[in-house]
């Protein structure tokens, strides 16, 4: 569907980084005259906004965006796993795996003896868990300063920078998917109760 | 004018813009709620409505519906065996929806009648004919139980202009004279039927939701049977005595009130024999009845916290909201989980209802210096290969909002594809709800050369509209959306009347097997326990476990399934203790590994 860019949606150059809070920042003001609860709002243009502060505020999205309109490929592309991020792909999964099997065990204990039992293992298991995730935080700055890097050099190098995008979106998907799914594991273990029903 | 209504389980309200201010109007009998009960009396003589109505619940109960809320926009097939055995009949209707009262009226006509009401209250005490109006709903709602909330208000001869959430209501009502700074709102609202708890940013006059969270099955409603089924056995009085437990239900509702003032009160029943029934109850003893219930609402408000990506601290305000947040556990709950004070300020049965108000203020160009940017609760999805859920906008996704899908044919020729509209957050397609189905046509073509566009939007309401779009010649047509009821409501109901045949069938064994298999759990904590713990023990702690857990032994032997649920009992209360001295060696030893002790 031919539809407008979300960076000249929002009034923003395009480019691979932007100020999170000032993007929000300009579609809550932009909404004050467009959203359709206002005298001549528009569903349709709001939607429209809407879906361009969600892109802009993603850097998945900001990113995919940006190379769609530099013309370096697509988001549908099948690519591997980027360089570096196999290890961290392996861990995830184990993880994830030891998460759901002791979330499973410690739901099946019937009693609050039973879970205190577990609670040595708990300990260890969320350690785990939080250290994996400082790995990906810390993964997550090194990419964010690969995207202030890419920022800075845009208006000069864009031709040679362009065609890195797409791998690069592909890297902060990896990211906030995996820290998405062993935070949600985290949770669940959380909302079991220490005393069995 | 737009009126502004919250059509709540327990009691409604109604309300418009008078001077630039939001004013509630008070009903026949003067008070501002009216009860959200339709009494239908003997043969055609027009429904009872409001107050009237809840004064015939206890005398005529199957003449008397209420709480329709519960059942509006939802199937048959999904409710439960106590959501079936209302004092009022509620049968499945043809096409799988619920039918209920005496005159076998759908949810939605029932609602109509209070809404009707409503209206004409409003009507006769400002003298002009009210004709647009905002209708708030639980913000959990999915899109069936939005419609057909809407569908309500137009069978009341409504224009409705906005189906509105109803923590996004009273955020709009509490928020409204507090100027420019940014908050960040936490919105607990347990009213009669349902629970919601948003969590908003406010900023310069725009309410922005985060996210937001609830359980549709969970409300004061829920205390209410918990201490009937209390009281019931209590008292021992005969199960299938519908006119008495009727009674029993409005001693209980009016006992459960005054618990929220006092910390004891008397119940008391007198019965038709001339005898009557007396009983002294603490808060204490309700606490302990609700604590159960109050406690589905944690996940909640966990997961909407996780998915604001905030932290307990970070909230500055709590708002409360629902008649049931007047009990002080509630309130004592929602604190320590947001970890801040609630405010005191507002009235927890009229903010939703003046944020109605207000809300068509905004529309009608009254109310200017505020404006609501809502979200979807529930994610949408399409049905994928395997059955699973592919998600096209996710929950929390702010609204109106729309995402397009291009869908090619697998096959050559392939001439149409069927579309499974889902909503839900549920990995395997069928654990969702299923909006509808539609067929997709395609124009003949080769394998993967026809090409259609689908556009989902879900507007302002929260309701989704499907609209496709041909790429040859760019027309875009709304999809007819067949309801999802025909084949899978029989199915879940076939699982549901089976389960609970099943249920009734053999409970007591069952109740052994589970009582066995929670021994079996218990011995074997305790036998790991006294071997890795013995440090942990006190002096003779390792005695009295051992006996309590030989009398477990001993009615295992017996088969004794009294006994051993009793002792089960005795097992696991003394080892409580010891579990959460185990919980603290755990804490310690890990922040020992950390280095912190």
């Amino acid at each position: 569907m031919s539809e407008q860019d979300p960076f000249s949606l929002l009034g923003f150059p395009a480019r691979p980084a932007l100020d999170t809070d000032t993007v929000r920042e300009r579609f809550r003001q932009l909404s004050d005259t467009l959203h359709p609860d206002r005298a001549g709002g528009d569903a349709t243009r709001f939607a429209a906004l809407n879906a361009a502060c969600s892109a802009l505020t993603d850097p998945v999205a900001r990113l995919r965006a940006l190379a769609l309109l530099s013309g370096a490929g697509t988001a549908n592309a099948k690519r591997p796993v980027p360089p570096g991020f196999a290890d961290l792909f392996l861990q995830a999964g184990d993880l994830s795996r030891r998460l759901d099997d002791f979330t499973r065990r410690k739901t099946a204990a019937s009693s609050a003896l039973g879970r205190a039992l577990l609670a040595d293992e708990e300990m260890e298991i969320t350690e785990s868990a939080r250290e994996f995730l400082d790995q990906l935080a810390a993964k997550r700055s090194e990419l964010d300063a690969a995207l202030s890097h890419a920022d800075a050099r845009w208006e000069t190098d864009r031709t040679e920078l362009a065609p890195q995008l797409p791998e690069l979106a592909d890297a902060f998907a990896y990211l906030a998917r995996w820290v998405g799914e062993i935070q949600e594991r985290l949770l669940c273990l959380t909302l079991i109760p220490d005393s069995a029903p | 004018m737009i009126a502004g209504i919250d059509l709540g389980t327990t009691n409604s309200l109604i309300g418009v813009m008078d001077s630039g201010f939001p004013v509630l109007l008070a009903g026949e009998n003067g008070s501002r709620l009216t009860p959200s009960v339709v009494h239908f009396p003997e043969g055609d003589a027009p429904p009872l409505v409001g107050a009237s109505a809840l004064r015939m619940r206890a005398l005529d109960p199957a003449r008397t519906v209420s709480s329709v809320k519960r059942y509006i926009g939802r199937r048959f097939g999904e409710l439960d065996a106590a959501e079936r055995s209302a004092p009022f009949a509620v049968e499945r209707a043809r096409d799988g929806g619920i039918l209920i009262g005496p005159r076998r009226l759908s949810p939605e006509q029932v609602s109509a009648i209070l809404l009707g009401k409503l209206r004409s209250d409003a009507e006769c005490t400002l003298g002009i004919e009210m004709r647009r109006a905002v209708i708030t709903v639980p913000a959990y709602f999915n899109d069936a139980r939005r419609q057909a909330t809407k569908e309500a208000g137009r069978l009341a001869g409504f224009d409705v202009e906005r189906i509105l959430n109803e923590p996004t209501a009273a955020a709009l009502a509490h928020g409204l004279d507090r100027g420019g700074e940014r908050r960040r709102v936490a919105v607990f609202d347990l009213g009669g039927g349902t629970f919601d708890i948003s969590i908003l940013e406010l900023h310069d006059g725009v309410f922005q939701v985060v996210s937001t969270n609830g359980d549709t099955r969970l409300g004061g409603d829920d205390i209410d049977a918990a201490l009937v089924s209390f009281l019931h056995s209590e008292w021992s009085v005969p199960h299938d005595d519908a006119l008495l437990l009727a009674r029993i239900r409005e001693a209980a509702i009016g006992a459960k009130h005054r618990l929220s003032d006092s910390q004891d009160t008397v119940l008391r029943l007198p019965f038709a024999s001339g005898t009557s029934r007396e009983m002294a109850l603490d808060r204490a003893v309700l606490e302990n009845l609700a604590r159960p219930i109050l406690a589905r609402a944690r996940p909640c408000c966990l997961r909407a916290l996780s998915d604001a990506g905030l932290a307990a601290g970070e909230i500055d305000d709590l708002l409360l909201v629902g008649g049931a947040t007047r009990m002080p556990m509630v309130r004592e709950f929602a604190r320590d989980l947001f970890g801040v004070d609630p405010l005191t300020d507002s009235n927890p049965d009229e903010s939703v209802a003046l944020g109605a108000v207000l809300q068509g203020g905004i529309l009608s160009g009254q109310v200017t210096n505020a404006l609501l940017l809502d979200v979807t609760p529930l994610s949408l999805g399409i049905e994928t290969f395997g059955g699973l859920m592919n998600v096209l906008i996710p929950r929390n996704t702010t609204i109106p909002v729309k995402a397009g899908e291009l869908f090619t044919n697998a096959v050559s020729g392939q001439s149409a594809m069927q579309i499974h509209v889902l909503q839900g957050e549920r990995e395997l397609a069928r654990d969702n709800w299923a909006l509808g189905r539609f067929d997709l046509p395609f124009v003949p073509a080769p394998k993967g050369g026809a090409r259609v566009g689908v556009q989902f939007e879900i507007d302002a309401d929260g309701i989704l509209r499907v609209l496709a779009r041909d790429t040859a010649t760019g027309l875009e047509k709304v999809v007819e959306m067949k309801s999802a009821v025909d084949v899978s409501d029989e199915a879940v109901e076939r699982m549901i009347s089976e389960s609970v045949e099943h249920a009734f069938e053999d409970v007591e064994a069952r109740r052994f097997a589970e009582t066995r298999q929670k021994s079996a759990d218990l011995l074997g904590a305790v036998r790991t326990a006294l071997t890795k713990a013995d440090a942990l023990l006190e002096p003779g702690e390792r005695d009295r476990i051992e006996v309590l857990a030989a009398r477990v032994g001993a009615a295992l032997a017996a088969e004794d399934a009294p006994a051993l649920a009793a002792a089960n009992l005795a097992l696991d209360e003394s080892t409580r203790d010891l579990a959460a001295r185990l919980l603290d060696q755990a804490m310690e030893t890990a922040l020992k590994r950390r280095g912190i002790l």
